[in-house]
């Protein structure tokens, strides 16, 4: 359980809002259509009613002045599962269903979209916005064939059994609690898959996974990464790649001024994250459980890369933290905390219980702030209540968890600006958790938002996640590795060349199936509890890596070095117009 | 006394072998019951007397070592085949328990219970057993027989219980009926139904009949000779008037002194405990209780011997047969 | 006899009824169905909240229980079930396939164990405090004393993982109702799939079970009635048959019959570990999302396996037992 939330939690912080842009974006009705798709559509014509071209109310309905304009040239050839072209109702459809859907988990992006009209022909999609939007790489992902769905502003009951819509290699032939069977799309205009069958098949934890492996009953798993792993799946046939993907650690400082807790005394806080030894910490935590692989994260809210400036690097200063203090009026009290007006105040440390890592390091730690004066205190709720309550109340004054963080900086914006900080303005819907509210920093996190060069927008990032490391409202740890297995008597060809990428393992069309049993096995370790791409069924990772990226076409594809690249769905990469 | 011996015992012996010795229950018994008798068998609890008759039956547990000799109308028990034995039992001798509510099974009709009896001996067919089971009911004065044949034993009083203990007992007309405390569960007034019942089946059917007691008072009533036994051996015997009148043993004595009759004010325990039968007292084994007792019983293993119209077991029957109970 | 049964059954009805009720006023009162929807539909609009409310009749007050409760009495007798409040799914088909799965694991798991637990039992009894009795008592010990989990994992370790080491390929599979990939029905691969998790239930059951028979049959075989069977000379095989086994077996039918339910709804670990898509899992995701639509059936489900299986008991020890029947 703790383990499935922890990653649950990943999504929750940085997933949503990808989500919402790379899978978020479908609709297409396969909520009748529960017989299997074994009787795929023959490949040639288009079946009978491909719909309109253009849809009639067109899509988005931002309000304002066109601020920046893409537009894209939709290959000729692309066409869904049924031989309908792929168009710009396509385009449409999608972009409202995730405005409109009621339950749509993101609308972050398509919200600035003003139109989505048809350029020279149904072919081409031109789309304005009333903004400029640097993240519009994260759009147009995950579309779905506005065909298949009976209303566009509305998909939330479609897909609830199956999808059988596809534009990718990939068709899903049957979806159920034990088991999720792709075929090949026989439509597809790309580069057909080496396999006739690829099969998805959930398991609890770890150990029955592993087992699975060992038996042969699994070709591949993709299990969260833990120290002995390698040595739990030992075996002459197995073979593993450990990769860094973008799931990452740190320690979160409530400090939201509006919450009153400890930490929205800027002095205070300062000297508490000095007194942090983020060094030991990974010594003792991270060290143990990477075999070694590891190394400290120094980027902030963010894994290294372009954006990284290792500006969190160095700040452990137990002695600073106490000069610091003492220089603002700060005296150790009878019980040696620190204290101010009388008044020592009481540090909550919220992780959710039963979460080993987390637990191990609130003892390792707790006992060395006290002695450096600090009142932390642990104060543990279950997983529920810590994701689900907690943590977007605000309920806390130090939090501990792992956050995915997508190609895109884009998340910064709402998980770090002023204006995201739950609040009456955004109906206590708003994603900054930490409270920290530094408008330096929100004007140049939105600036990145808008600003389409990318060396420009990189630089922007850099100085605001500066500003942050200055404000010590986070405090980064650990990069975690990623681990593919997978039995070379069985599976051959490229698996370990994707398993760095933000789509893991969804380069399985090139696999070859070595064993010559017409199908490639593949172990989850979560199982998709429903298949709807633009409500919260879409906000776990297991269920885009295995129910959205296989099967619907994107714009762009995030590469295993963290780039985000064209797909074969467009003929060039996009034009972008600011206006 | 002139009928043929039905059931004869001779130096029979039963030990149960356990992890701190062997436990002599049973040491060297001579009996022999005559058709149409009712021979008493009394002792306290720990005697012996209950051990020899379900050891003859083959109805000990299995560790049970039986020796000596067991015959019933000449078929010798000791030894016997599963199959002799089993042709024995219900058929030639039957026992009566003392708890009748626990010796009958709760879950099935009386009915039912006796049929079973008839049918293990007689081919029949079940209704005619039913049948038979109704007459038998009857006879034990059982009001309205067939109703109460489909009932239940937790139906029953606990008379009424007996009575139908006595009907199984007697359904196929056994040579030799055992009955192991019969009375002692019931209250005064049935008790008399009971040994009413019992005598008339002797009277009746020319039945031989084993009551086991530790009652003397019963036995007096109903028996026609006597058997004493105390630790595995027969102590006393002889005819019921004459042990009553002139016991020369002094354990019988101690036997009869604790019974209530009238004209005596306190009843009278024997003192003391049964031995430990791992390791019995040597020579006579009532010696460590007995009042009379003198060098010479530790030493030597009284034998039965005619003491007037009794056989005792005690060395010093002669002198104190007059000094009665 | 009749009348008992008919007595226990109208009995049932009410309860059942009364029963659900309590659980539905806790479910509504303990997890927040609304809060629930909310938090797994962030951005459902006015309309879609109302309309949950209204299909799942999420009325406030004693009084809007009671309504609640009676509509969504009336949808689920007529398969009018609301659909999951993630992803809006039909509750009925996946639930359905769960319980045939849980109920084909469970009663085949129950019905070999208690078979096996009896007969070693009787084993043992007939031959108490030597070798036998020994060997039997101490493993059954071990197996009560060994959690699901670990024998689960020894037996996926054993004849799959290293069975597949040392022959080349594993005996028995480790997950699944089927091989991935299998489609339609196939009883040999079905019952080849549930020999792992029944052995891990069995071995549960086989240990309880054989000590229930041993102390129950030893307790008839010292019995009086049985020393009374035996004088009359009736065949051995007899006396045990229909005096000691029949007597002997009424305590556990009645224990079993209870435990029947108890071992369905125990079977989420090993469901788990199987990777069986049975009840276990179903509510296992369902209370992870508070799911209201999805739990409803699930709580119904085993109120009526408790009730039923208890009737069951009650009816079948009264036909056991005579002393029963007029009480």
């Amino acid at each position: 359980m703790s383990k499935k939330t922890s990653k649950v939690l990943a999504f929750a912080t940085g997933v949503a809002l990808i989500l919402a842009a790379c899978g978020g974006d479908d609709g297409d009705s396969g909520s009748e259509a529960s017989t299997p798709a074994s009787e795929a559509p023959a490949t040639e014509a288009p079946a009978a009613d491909c719909g309109p071209d253009v849809l009639e109310g067109g899509a988005g309905g931002a309000e304002g002045d066109a601020a920046m304009k893409i537009t894209f040239d939709i290959s000729p050839d692309a066409v869904w599962q049924d031989g309908c072209p792929i168009t710009v109702a396509d385009f449409q459809c999608s972009v409202n269903a995730t405005l409109n859907t009621p339950g749509s988990i993101s609308t972050t992006g398509y919200d600035k979209i003003i139109s989505i009209e048809a350029g020279e022909s149904s072919k081409q999609v031109v789309v304005t916005f009333n903004a400029v939007y640097a993240p519009y790489k994260l759009l147009f992902g995950g579309l779905i064939q506005a065909s298949a769905v009976a209303d566009c502003n509305d998909i939330s009951g479609d897909f609830a059994s199956l999808n059988q819509v596809s534009g990718r290699e990939w068709m899903m032939e049957s979806f159920s609690p034990d088991q999720l069977v792709y075929v090949p799309n026989p439509n597809y205009w790309g580069d057909a898959p080496t396999v006739e069958r690829v099969v998805a098949v959930p398991f609890a934890d770890f150990d029955t996974q592993s087992a699975a492996l060992l038996a042969g009953e699994v070709d591949f798993i993709y299990p969260q990464f833990f120290a002995g792993i390698s040595d739990a799946l030992s075996d002459a046939n197995v073979t593993s790649k450990i990769d860094f993907g973008g799931d990452y650690e740190g320690f979160y400082l409530q400090a939201d001024p509006a919450r009153g807790g400890p930490f929205s005394d800027p002095i205070f806080r300062e000297a508490f994250a000095k007194s942090i030894d983020r060094d030991a910490v990974f010594e003792q935590i991270y060290i143990p459980l990477s075999e070694g692989k590891g190394k400290l994260l120094n980027c902030g809210p963010i894994v290294p890369g372009q954006y990284c400036d290792e500006a969190f690097a160095d700040q452990f200063d137990p002695e600073g933290a106490v000069a610091l203090l003492e220089a603002n009026g700060w005296t150790k009290n009878g019980e040696g905390y620190w204290a101010k007006d009388g008044n020592a105040p009481t540090i909550r440390w919220i992780i959710n219980t039963g979460n080993t890592r987390r637990e191990n390091t609130q003892a390792f730690l707790i006992p060395l702030l006290q002695a450096a004066g600090f009142n932390v205190v642990a104060d543990n709720c279950d997983a529920a209540c810590y994701f689900q309550q907690r943590l977007p109340a605000l309920d806390y004054d130090m939090a501990m968890y792992i956050s995915t963080a997508p190609p895109d900086p884009a998340y910064l914006v709402s998980s770090f600006t002023c204006a995201q900080i739950p609040s009456e303005a955004n109906s206590q819907q708003g994603q900054n958790s930490t409270g920290w509210c530094n408008e330096e920093a929100s004007a140049l996190l939105e600036k990145s938002d808008v600003t389409v060069d990318e060396a420009e927008r990189a630089q922007l990032v850099k100085d605001a996640l500066k500003l942050m490391a200055g404000d010590y409202v986070m405090l980064p740890l650990f990069q975690f590795p990623k681990s593919g297995f997978w039995r070379t008597d069985r599976l051959a060809g490229p698996v370990d060349a994707e398993l760095n990428n933000y789509r893991a393992f969804n380069n399985f069309s090139k696999w070859e199936d070595v064993d010559g049993d017409g199908q490639i096995v593949l172990g989850a370790e979560q199982w998709p509890e429903c298949l709807n791409p633009v409500t919260e069924c879409a906000n776990s990772s297991w269920m885009v890596w295995l129910t959205a990226f296989p099967i619907l076409p994107n714009v762009w594809d995030t590469t295993n070095d963290g780039k985000l690249v064209i797909t074969n769905l467009v003929t060039k990469e996009p034009v972008v117009e600011i206006l | 006394m002139t009928n043929e011996v039905v059931l004869s015992l001779r130096d029979f012996r039963v030990t149960f072998p356990t992890l701190f010795g062997d436990v002599q229950a049973v040491r060297g018994i001579d009996l022999d019951v005559r058709a149409g008798e009712i021979v008493g068998v009394v002792g306290e609890s720990g005697s012996g007397k209950s051990v020899t008759f379900l050891g003859l039956m083959g109805l000990l547990p299995k560790g049970a070592r039986i020796s000596g000799s067991a015959t019933v109308n000449g078929t010798e028990l000791v030894g016997a085949p599963r199959q002799v034995l089993r042709e024995v039992r219900g058929r030639k001798v039957a026992m009566i328990f003392q708890d009748p509510l626990s010796a009958l099974n709760p879950t099935h009709r009386i009915g039912h219970q006796i049929v079973e009896m008839i049918r293990a001996h007689q081919s029949m067919s079940k209704a005619a057993a039913m049948e038979r089971a109704i007459e038998l009911l009857n006879d034990v004065g059982i009001p309205q027989p067939r109703e109460r044949a489909r009932q239940y034993p937790h139906e029953f009083s606990g008379g009424m219980r007996q009575r139908v203990m006595i009907a199984m007992a007697i359904a196929n007309d056994p040579d030799v009926l055992i009955a192991d405390e019969p009375t002692t569960a019931l209250d005064v007034t049935v008790q008399a139904q009971i040994l009413e019942i019992l005598q008339k089946i002797q009277s009746e059917r020319q039945a031989a009949i084993v009551l086991i007691t530790h009652d003397l008072g019963v036995v007096a009533r109903v028996a026609d000779r006597v058997q004493g036994m105390y630790a595995g051996r027969v102590v006393e015997r002889g005819p019921v008037a004459a042990l009553y009148d002139h016991p020369s043993h002094p354990y019988t004595q101690g036997l009869l002194r604790s019974l209530p009759s009238v004209g005596r004010d306190r009843l009278v325990p024997i003192p003391g405990s049964p031995p430990n039968m791992i390791e019995p007292p040597s020579g006579c084994a009532f010696r460590v209780r007995c009042p009379h007792a003198i060098d010479r019983c530790s030493l030597e293993v009284p034998t039965l011997r005619v003491v007037g119209d009794l056989e005792s077991a005690c060395l010093r029957a002669d002198e104190l047969r007059s000094v009665g109970p | 006899m009749f009348r008992f049964v008919m007595r226990r059954l109208m009995w049932a009805l009410p309860m059942t009824l009364i029963i659900t009720f309590v659980v539905y006023v806790a479910l509504r009162v303990g997890t927040d169905p609304l809060a629930s929807y909310l938090r797994v539909n962030q951005r459902a609009s006015e309309k879609k909240i109302q309309q949950y409310i209204e299909t799942n009749g999420l009325y406030e007050g004693f009084g809007g229980y009671v309504r609640g409760y009676l509509q969504w009495l009336q949808g689920f007798v007529t398969f009018d079930w609301p659909r999951s409040i993630k992803g809006s799914r039909e509750v009925w088909p996946e639930f359905r396939d769960a319980m045939f799965n849980t109920l084909r694991l469970g009663l085949t798991a129950t019905f070999l164990g208690i078979l096996i637990g009896l007969s070693f039992g009787i084993f043992v009894a007939l031959k108490p405090g030597g070798l036998r009795d020994a060997t039997v008592s101490t493993s059954s010990f071990v197996a009560i004393s060994t959690p699901p989990y670990v024998s689960a994992l020894l037996l996926q370790l054993l004849f799959a993982v290293y069975w597949s080491k040392w022959f080349g390929q594993s005996l028995l599979p480790t997950s699944g109702v089927y091989p991935p990939g299998h489609r339609g029905f196939d009883l040999v691969l079905m019952i080849k799939h549930m020999i792992l998790p029944v052995t891990v239930v069995v071995i549960q059951v086989v240990a309880v079970y054989a000590r229930y028979m041993r102390a129950s049959l030893l307790e008839v075989l010292n019995s009086e009635y049985m020393r009374t069977a035996r004088s009359k000379g009736i065949s051995e095989r007899r006396v045990l048959v229909r005096h000691a086994l029949r007597n002997a077996l009424i305590p556990i039918v009645t224990v079993a019959a209870i435990d029947i339910g108890a071992i369905l709804g125990g079977l989420i670990i090993t469901e788990r570990i199987f990777s069986y898509p049975g009840l276990g899992d179903f509510f296992l995701g369902a209370y992870d999302n508070g799911d209201f639509p999805q739990m409803m059936p699930w709580m119904f489900f085993f109120t009526l396996v408790v009730i039923a299986f208890n009737l069951l008991a009650d009816v079948l020890y009264a036909v056991l037992d005579p002393r029963i029947r007029l009480g």
